[in-house]
């Protein structure tokens, strides 16, 4: 069968009632969660799963995805409106998209969010449609010393995604890597700073870490605040849409961050929340005020929302094309298949075109349903912000519970929450951003790990991740901007001295 | 409230209790059954875990609901259940690792649980196997080209999903037996292990079938042995690691349905009479066969047997190997 011929007979599968309607209740039921703080994708998905059997297959794969790739339109939601991001992935969005939101921008922020979103989707998609089998051979040749390198490049471009003084970026960046150091450790099996109990043994939840610092020390900081004082935002059509000059700094924004997002989605080996902070701190770096960011700049929002949501499509190439998941949700996803009788792999493809490409065209179909089913809504989700405190927050601190216990089934983590929240409200008190302790945390296990495994594997020669050219080159680039930071605060100190002894600016 | 109503009453409240004991198995199951997984979703022992419990809320009336309770390898979900309720509505699901897990693991107090009298067996409900696959560049075919090259070739290593699981047992035991010394390098679970024994970033993989099953077809890897004591029907021609010439080396991968120590015998009887029956339909044995795994049921002793076996085998040559972890 041609690629044509399997194409269009996708597309007629797609387009059948029964898919079509699958994959609504994909995107809707995704929406719903994503929105929902601290209920992620992997919970709804293993939800569903027993209630796939019932259904065809394809439309059973077209549903769950729905789920994975509608989440992420409506994570930008509640990150954008309440500061509470339920992923490390939409904690990137509230940097600017919250402060939008207090200056009575939140319906702006909310049409850049999944403008973004859909643009990352449908070019990450053709990119999968497309390239699929080359990008996976390509990220398959990222072995342990290249992932390393990929890693601390991650890890220097964090110390951007903090607002205000560099020095309090990089203590969270090392304050996350500390905290993603308890656990056990991999190669050892020693376990590390878990005070004798037996549910820190895999380290602490990640979604406990992200709801307790952002959701809960957010509800903390709102109630010392509030006095039943606060604006309502205006909801007129034209406070909903962007200005000209919005759109001018959003649009190459959301290219960068797609080209971004589909780099990251590829490769098996990283954390899918990486991306966005790459692509913040790209877009920081090549904007002329850098200073707007945090305070309500567009780019931020564009870009992280792109990467974000061109990754969740590019993430399915390995899937797809090799059998192998880049993260938690691939492998359930790649668990319901199996389920359904199909074995994950690089013959998928040949073996079943039709359910291939049938996928794809749903894909499509499923974004631009999220658009056509968000885009009108923007005024209604704005309007969350009506309800009053003494009503959103507890019903908040209900869903961070439910969300949190829901990942592992477990009460331990709802008391991480408490505990983290504490932490992150005394973080917030004192200016320390949240987003660096983040990033540090998701990286910080990875880079262990991958450090380790390069050197276990070049027995112990540090020299591997130099020989190699594509570590090479990661590691330039590292060195390359670590340089441009010290010579651009280098110069920074000649200036103020200059204007101190009254001399004349150099430009 | 006259004396004899009281003592008709009285007497109907004490009878009715004592009757709710014997009735409980009668009517079981009245309510949802939960079978807990120590995994995440999606891995191979939760998608098994969920077809049983698919084809169990068929035959019992009720639903059979899995829930996931990973962490800790394992152990805190298999410790959950052995402080559960032992009234059959609260069951396990395990692999082998329940066995070795607390081998290995430095377990705190009142973490743990007994393996071998924790539990009431229900089911051995099948057997997995264990593939060594290696990248085709090594030429690596069987486990006799494995331990020629380790030992004149350049150093070789082999990805296992984690210190301590039954496949680094199984690999530290080979290199023991053969007097070879494969380089161990742990990964977080059997998937990650995948695309580096692809890309050749390392030489040899241990690994479950479903994730290679396409990659061996089609070339991509080489499937040397299996390291369970018989070939298994699904993997056809392919031969043992013992029947190479490491005759000790015999680790297989099996699953097991558990309750906690002392339920209702009637209801281990219903649950063993059901998953019998669901371990002969046909697609259920398809199903199994995606995860290279092979239906095995019986009596419920079978489960005790193999897993006291396993824990009087393997706590010797983990010791002796020194192996410890997660």
């Amino acid at each position: 069968m041609g690629t044509l011929e399997a194409l269009l007979l996708g597309l007629q599968d797609a387009t059948q009632p029964t898919m079509l309607l699958y994959c609504f209740i994909g995107v809707f039921l995704g929406t719903l969660v994503g929105v929902l703080p601290g209920v992620g994708a992997m919970a709804a998905i293993s939800l569903l799963l027993p209630i796939t059997y019932y259904i065809p297959s394809t439309a059973a794969l077209a549903m769950l995805a729905g789920v994975f790739y509608g989440s992420q339109y409506g994570g930008s939601i509640a990150s954008i409106l309440l500061n509470i991001p339920g992923t490390p992935a939409s904690a990137v969005t509230s940097l600017d998209g919250y402060p939008m939101a207090r200056q009575g921008r939140a319906g702006v922020a909310l049409f850049i969010a999944m403008s973004a979103s859909f643009v990352g989707s449908i070019l990450g998609l053709l990119l999968l449609a497309t390239l699929g089998p080359v990008l996976s051979e390509i990220g398959l040749s990222f072995g342990p010393a290249e992932y390393f390198s990929l890693m601390l490049l991650g890890l220097i471009a964090a110390s951007a995604v903090g607002s205000g003084s560099a020095a309090k970026s990089l203590a969270m960046v090392v304050l996350g890597l500390l905290l993603g150091m308890v656990g056990t450790d991999i190669n050892t099996g020693l376990v590390r700073f878990n005070f004798g109990m037996p549910e820190l043994m895999d380290g602490i939840n990640l979604v406990a870490l992200a709801m307790g610092l952002f959701g809960l020390s957010e509800v903390i900081a709102s109630m010392r605040l509030s006095g039943g004082e606060r604006r309502t935002p205006s909801f007129s059509l034209r406070s909903m849409l962007p200005e000209w000059l919005d759109l001018r700094r959003a649009v190459p924004a959301m290219l960068r961050g797609t080209a971004i997002g589909s780099f990251f989605g590829t490769m098996p080996g990283t954390a899918s929340g990486l991306s966005p902070f790459m692509s913040y701190a790209v877009e920081k770096k090549l904007a002329r005020e850098p200073e707007r960011f945090g305070k309500g700049a567009v780019e931020g929002i564009a870009g992280a929302e792109s990467s974000n949501s061109s990754g969740a499509m590019t993430a399915f190439v390995p899937t797809l094309t090799l059998g192998i998941p880049g993260d938690v949700v691939m492998a359930l996803m790649l668990g319901a298949m199996m389920l359904h009788g199909i074995q994950p792999g690089p013959l998928m493809i040949s073996e079943n075109p039709v359910m291939f490409w049938s996928l794809v065209v749903s894909f499509g179909i499923g974004n631009l349903l999220l658009l056509v089913l968000n885009m009108p809504l923007i005024g209604l989700w704005t309007a969350l912000l009506r309800i009053p405190f003494s009503m959103l927050y507890p019903a908040i601190i209900i869903f961070i519970c439910l969300g949190v216990y829901s990942v592992n089934n477990n009460v331990f983590d709802v008391y991480v929450v408490a505990a983290i929240g504490v932490l992150g409200y005394g973080m917030s008190l004192l200016n320390f951003s949240p987003a660096p302790l983040l990033l540090g945390f998701v990286l910080g296990p990875l880079l262990e790990e991958n450090l380790r495994r390069a050197l276990l594997l070049s027995r112990g020669d540090p020299m591997t991740f130099i020989e190699r050219p594509v570590s090479a080159g990661l590691l330039a680039v590292c060195l390359a901007l670590l340089l441009w930071a010290a010579v651009s605060a280098i110069r920074g100190l000649c200036r103020q001295a200059h204007a101190r002894r009254g001399g004349r600016v150099v430009p | 409230m006259s004396l004899t109503r009281r003592l008709l009453l009285t007497s109907a409240i004490a009878s009715a209790a004592l009757l709710s004991t014997g009735l409980q198995a009668a009517t079981y199951p009245d309510k949802p059954v939960t079978i807990v997984v120590s995994y995440p979703p999606g891995a191979d022992t939760d998608a098994m875990a969920r077809l049983f419990a698919d084809q169990l809320t068929h035959r019992l009336g009720q639903p059979v609901v899995v829930e996931n309770r990973p962490g800790a390898g394992g152990t805190i979900g298999n410790g959950t259940v052995a402080r559960a309720t032992a009234d059959g509505y609260t069951l396990l699901y395990t692999p082998n690792p329940f066995t070795t897990a607390p081998l290995v693991m430095n377990l705190p107090e009142g973490a743990s649980y007994d393996v071998l009298d924790g539990f009431d067996p229900i089911i051995l409900a099948g057997h997995q196997a264990v593939l060594v696959v290696a990248h085709p560049d090594t030429g690596i075919e069987t486990i006799d080209d494995l331990v020629t090259q380790a030992r004149n070739g350049p150093n070789l290593s082999y990805g296992t999903p984690g210190a301590g699981s039954p496949m680094h047992i199984a690999a530290e035991w080979l290199n023991r037996e053969a007097e070879i010394d494969v380089l161990h390098i742990p990964y977080r679970g059997v998937s990650p292990i995948v695309p580096d024994v692809l890309a050749g970033h390392i030489d040899l993989g241990y690994v479950t079938y479903g994730p290679v099953a396409q990659l061996i077809e089609s070339g991509r890897l080489n499937l040397v042995a299996i390291t369970d004591p018989q070939r298994s029907p699904v993997l056809e021609g392919i031969p043992t690691i013992a029947e190479q010439g490491y005759e000790a080396v015999q680790l297989g991968a099996w699953h097991g349905l558990m309750a906690p120590k002392g339920t209702p015998e009637e209801i281990i009887e219903t649950l063993n009479a059901q998953m019998n029956a669901i371990l002969e339909m046909p697609e259920v044995i398809e199903q199994m066969a995606r995860f290279g795994a092979v239906p095995a049921g019986g009596e419920p002793a079978a489960l005790a047997e193999i897993n006291a076996d396993d824990y009087a085998r393997l706590a010797a040559i983990i010791e002796e190997l020194g192996i410890t972890a997660d």
